[in-house]
């Protein structure tokens, strides 16, 4: 129980955090995504079974709060999981002392997950948009890893003092 | 087959069909109170983080401008010596000004009928360029109204409103699209978003002349947008691909980023 309040108030911070704070200082062509990265620090301290769960939960309050249709952000949490389960387990077992290189390098793929999809979506939701308008240019691509990095190491702490503590 | 069906993949499989499916079906009946509810318990919270935020950008762009300032405060003294001439001249251009606009048909801009509303959320540039403000039918908005600063220059449109909180989506968003017209020459046309390029002039016949410098307002034409809220300046302008009419960039004076109250326009006070 404690556990299921801690995660969701974090979420509920991450929210906050992305739709009302970040975008106020942080231009928008560079702006990482908090939500994404809590539910990925979550696949990676939880593993798939645990982190599935939330992010259901995490999507499903990012659509109701960014007033996007019911599902949206589920479907790019639910790959990106899978994707985080997939290559961990295949990574770690095959190249040993991976580690920092793995979590960069899950990073990167939920960037690219995320940017495809939301422009996939608005070309899907007919908006009159090409779909490399809508990804940007591959500079703001590399700067939003980077804010995403910084906010995937935040989490990632934030989550294990968490548990340490309070769990 | 059992072994398949209790793989992560089969799971995963499963979760996104049922959520493209309801994608696809969009129940906005069943999701519009849930988000109401949602959003009216996390609004209070917004606000406060938004309201934080914007005061350390404020910091921050002062603490940055220090080192500007005794260069801007002598710039500002040799400006208001030239401001004080141009005032002289500008009360006679008022006079003139509100005479043509009673010409030109355009409200006077203290005659619209406002409702201030603090911005609590935006996405400038996610899934489709839309500020958030913590006003809903409870206070009277609608789909649709027009959002302004200054109560002149329009930000966007309401585009979906909860009991407490409402979308407004951008000039630049794609799905936005106002008839404008300029008031230096009468060109009409339509302020067309771009996602992530700004906001174009665009359906503008070649017989109508449009220059750079000209001012956009919207023409009064479409419900509820009233005519005369100013919309940009144009910049540089050339024809569509197909030659049939004249296209241009609206540069809009509104730092969406910076917005911290916007005033929605729920009618004329004459109506």
């Amino acid at each position: 129980m404690r556990k299921k309040i801690i995660y969701l108030g974090l979420i509920f911070f991450a929210l906050l955090i992305q739709l009302s704070f970040l975008s106020v200082l942080i231009s928008p062509d560079v702006l990482g995504d908090s939500v994404l990265m809590l539910v990925l620090a979550m696949a990676v301290l939880d593993g798939f079974a645990l982190a599935l769960n939330w992010a259901i939960v995490a999507g499903l309050f990012y659509d109701l709060a960014s007033f996007a249709p019911l599902g949206q952000h589920v479907i790019i949490f639910l790959l990106l999981i899978y994707a985080v389960s997939f290559f961990s387990r295949r990574l770690s077992v095959e190249v040993k002392g991976i580690g920092i290189l793995l979590l960069v390098l899950f990073i990167i793929a939920a960037t690219l997950i995320s940017k495809s999809l939301f422009s996939l979506f608005l070309m899907l939701g007919q908006q009159p948009v090409s779909f490399f308008q809508v990804f940007g240019s591959f500079k703001f691509f590399i700067f939003q890893v980077g804010c995403n990095a910084g906010l995937f190491f935040f989490w990632l702490s934030a989550l294990k003092k968490f548990k340490k503590r309070f769990l | 087959m059992q072994r398949f069906t209790s793989t992560k993949l089969f799971k995963i499989f499963l979760l996104v069909a049922f959520f493209i499916g309801l994608l696809y079906l969009n129940p906005v009946k069943i999701s519009n109170p849930i988000r109401t509810i949602f959003l009216a318990g996390l609004s209070p919270f917004q606000k406060i983080a938004y309201t934080t935020s914007a005061a350390i950008e404020g910091v921050g762009e002062f603490i940055s401008s220090i080192g500007q300032l005794k260069a801007e405060n002598k710039k500002l003294i040799s400006e208001n010596e030239r401001l004080l001439q141009e005032r002289a001249t500008l009360v006679d251009m008022k006079n003139e000004n509100d005479d043509l606009r009673k010409q030109l048909g355009l409200l006077p801009r203290d005659q619209f009928k406002l409702l201030a509303a603090n911005v609590i959320s935006q996405d400038l540039n996610g899934m489709g360029n839309w500020i958030e403000i913590d006003k809903g039918r409870d206070s009277g908005v609608t789909e649709g109204m027009p959002v302004i600063i200054s109560k002149s220059a329009l930000v966007g449109r309401v585009s979906e409103v909860t009991l407490k909180n409402a979308k407004i989506i951008l000039l630049t968003n794609p799905k936005s699209v106002i008839n404008v017209t300029t008031t230096q020459t009468g060109a009409k046309g339509v302020a067309r978003g771009e996602y992530g390029l700004g906001v174009t002039f665009d359906m503008v016949l070649q017989a109508d002349v449009i220059q750079g410098g000209n001012e956009v307002v919207t023409s009064g034409i479409g419900v509820g947008m009233p005519r005369g809220l100013y919309v940009g300046t144009i910049q540089g302008v050339h024809s569509s691909a197909d030659h049939l009419f004249q296209q241009a960039t609206i540069v809009s004076p509104v730092q969406i980023s910076n917005l911290q109250f916007v005033f929605v326009v729920l009618g004329n006070k004459e109506n």
